[in-house]
């Protein structure tokens, strides 16, 4: 069992920064590098979401909390934000509330495909946390 | 993320090396933008062969491209390599928009017998 929590300005540079601190993290499981690609994928996503839609590229503070117990990787997302105020249309595949910024609008589906269970959690002006679990 | 940007005739191969994220692409969209207008380019390849990751902004930034590509009567072209990139092209469906390579010289010789 281990257990991690780390948060970081809302800059683009971050993506990076947090899809190598969970690399790290799942490191000792010598997963797959299929499995790790899926997970820093799935990261990138929700860390890319945060910082363009929940602080709508404003500055706040992301959080990224992750539990490894055996092999299952629980880990969460969130930010205080602007926060979604229609999950489910948020979630339709090509769906993007920011088409003209050339925002493809499959970071859910994204997140959906290479984890094993996805939820988000969003209060309008409160913010947004997204949860994931993959066995790896 | 670093791009080698060549030009034959009106084909522009734009070879990324590194990792396509939302940070790079945001950058990457101005310099490849600033290209296809200076050298008036009616084909253009993107070489994702030395990307090592690519999220959803890579996709966004190449359906970007695709659509500019197409507003200017010009085509676009992908080559792809590495397992990581493929996963994301076949999960978005811009394979169904965008012909995907494997070999980058085929892709350069087809849009030069193009021009």
């Amino acid at each position: 069992m281990n257990e991690m929590t780390v948060s970081f300005l809302s800059v683009s540079e971050n993506e990076a920064f947090a899809r190598t601190v969970i690399a790290a993290f799942i490191a000792p499981l010598d997963p797959t590098v299929t499995l790790l690609n899926e997970v820093k994928t799935a990261v990138s996503e929700a860390v890319t979401n945060a910082i363009v839609h929940g602080y709508e590229n404003t500055q706040g503070m992301v959080t990224m909390h992750a539990i490894l117990d055996g092999r299952k990787l629980t880990l969460s997302v969130s930010d205080v934000g602007c926060g979604i105020a229609d999950i489910e249309q948020a979630m339709v595949p090509t769906y993007s509330s920011k088409p003209h910024e050339e925002r493809s609008g499959i970071g859910f589906t994204v997140m959906q495909s290479f984890m094993d269970k996805l939820d988000v959690v969003s209060q309008p002006q409160k913010g947004t946390c997204v949860m994931m679990e993959k066995q790896l | 993320m670093r791009v080698r940007v060549e030009v034959k005739k009106r084909v522009l191969l734009a070879t990324l090396m590194g990792e396509l994220d939302h940070h790079a692409a945001t950058q990457l969209r101005t310099r490849l933008d600033r290209e296809l207008a200076k050298h008036k380019i009616k084909t253009l390849i993107v070489d994702l062969s030395q990307v090592g990751f690519m999220d959803s902004s890579g996709i966004g930034l190449l359906i970007g491209r695709y659509r500019q590509m197409q507003l200017s009567g010009g085509r676009m072209c992908i080559i792809s390599a590495s397992r990581t990139v493929d996963k994301m092209l076949t999960v978005s469906g811009i394979r169904k928009l965008v012909k995907v390579y494997r070999d980058p010289k085929i892709a350069l010789e087809e849009g030069l017998a193009n021009e």
